[in-house]
């Protein structure tokens, strides 16, 4: 049986995900933001992420890979990997 | 403060937090329990990879928390293990509350840890849901790395507790502003008599047929003063608590004095003596109960009298409400330049009470900041 097709989303709609689970403005947020210039990116934003890619994308974000991402483009290339960014946008 | 976030309700985020540390949502769950003695060497390993300090941790531990006693401790520690190994840690003191004609059962958290290899979990923030979910409320005072974005992000911010301090040598503090005036003994010896001058006139404004004395035992008969302002929120404290937070801390031991009115007992205060950065004592006062304004301004003259005979360079406190701080300024505290005050929270399953309860006035000391034990 084959896997069903995952939702997907375009890089201007993932920021503005990210913006609102880091509580920035959308236009503060771009793929080269450090994380350790967001405030909120702490271990509330870092569970805020992680519910956020289970429940739009049935994507699991352990601790692990949550701890190793150092700036906005890593989460960008995590949805990548998990094929939910839309290549288009 | 930020929006409150929106939180998955528990159960999920007790599926979340275990998925993300490799477990099951049931292991997650059934790894919480009480911490026991036997838990103490793990905790206390815990402790030291995150806390610095050269205190007897053994002993802190067993004094505030019962860890499975039927006697000692007054608060509870909780354990998060997972498949054997010790993850994480949170405490809570229970909390009797009386607002606006409603008894309320709280409890404050403190001292929560997570493992760096949990971080980023969620761990600490499903600790700090599981032990709301057994009380009406939770209260927040102060946080540490662990837990200020969660008590930023998650708790109703109540108003900000502010150090006000009567100073008494003039010389740390001009050193520090005008460094060139200290250097010039004569200019300090003045300023400083000057300050002597303001305490003389401050003291004949104490309030009069108040004696003080000091005492390290409680009378366990004691019913601990309290003012009536309905607009408060009481904490009740016992004597037998206040025995052991105030007169059995192994830490820091305070000295306490307990005034009297017509020979009944209507406040006592706890303080600390502790040096500053140059190695001068100052008075920090860390608990206060009274039955009116008249007795509170009493006991901070006794605050300022004790510091002064000790030759300390100031009196410090912090001050959440309004009304004491506006006492505190007649017994000649001022506020602290630039201070931002110290983080302290409310929550609760119930987003009225915990607005009601954010909404009213709160006279936390720093009894109820863990920090004074640490």
């Amino acid at each position: 049986m084959s896997e069903p097709a995952k939702t997907q989303v375009s890089v201007s709609d993932a920021l503005a995900m990210l913006a609102d689970c880091f509580n920035l403005p959308v236009e503060e947020v771009h793929a080269d933001l450090e994380r350790d210039a967001i405030d909120d990116w702490d271990s509330m934003g870092a569970l805020m992420l992680m519910a956020e890619l289970d429940e739009r994308f049935g994507i699991e974000l352990t601790a692990e890979v949550s701890r190793e991402m150092t700036r906005i483009g890593d989460v960008l290339a995590f949805l990548k990997v998990h094929g939910v960014l839309s290549e288009n946008a | 403060m930020a929006p409150a976030p929106r939180l998955p309700e528990h159960e999920k985020l007790g599926r979340l937090v275990a998925r993300s540390l490799g477990l099951d949502a049931t292991a997650l769950q059934l790894g919480l329990n009480p911490a026991l003695l036997a838990d103490l060497p793990e905790v206390i390993a815990l402790r030291r990879e995150h806390l610095n300090g050269s205190w007897d941790d053994d002993t802190y531990l067993r004094w505030r928390y019962r860890l499975g006693r039927a006697s000692g401790g007054f608060g509870d520690l909780w354990c998060l293990r997972a498949k054997g190994r010790l993850l994480a840690i949170i405490g809570v003191e229970e909390l009797r509350v009386e607002h606006d004609g409603q008894a309320l059962a709280g409890a404050q958290v403190m001292d929560l840890l997570v493992r760096p290899e949990a971080q980023e979990s969620g761990l600490g923030i499903w600790l700090n849901q599981a032990m709301l979910a057994r009380y009406d409320f939770t209260l927040a005072v102060g946080a540490n790395q662990n837990s200020a974005g969660i008590v930023r992000r998650m708790f109703e911010p109540l108003p900000s507790r502010l150090t006000f301090t009567h100073p008494l040598d003039l010389a740390p503090f001009v050193r520090r502003r005008w460094p060139a005036v200290a250097g010039l003994p004569l200019a300090m010896r003045v300023a400083n008599g000057g300050l002597a001058l303001r305490r003389l006139a401050l003291r004949r404004h104490r309030p009069r047929g108040l004696t003080l004395e000091a005492t390290t035992q409680l009378d366990p008969a004691l019913a601990v003063p309290q003012s009536r302002d309905p607009a408060s929120v009481h904490l009740r404290r016992d004597s037998a608590y206040l025995q052991q937070r105030l007169l059995g801390n192994p830490r820091r031991p305070l000295v306490t004095r307990v005034a009297r009115r017509d020979g009944k007992v209507v406040g006592l205060i706890a303080w600390a003596m502790e040096v500053d950065d140059k190695g001068r004592p100052e008075l920090h006062v860390i608990d206060w109960h009274h039955d009116s304004d008249a007795t509170l301004l009493g006991l901070l003259h006794e605050a300022v009298r004790e510091a002064a005979a000790r030759r300390c360079s100031c009196v410090r406190l912090n001050l959440q409400d309004s009304s004491t701080q506006r006492v505190a300024a007649r017994a000649g505290f001022l506020p602290s330049r630039g201070d931002e005050g110290r983080l302290c929270g409310v929550q609760s399953r119930d987003p009225a009470l915990a607005k009601r309860l954010a909404k009213a006035r709160w006279g936390l000391t720093d009894a109820s900041d863990d920090s004074d034990a640490l």
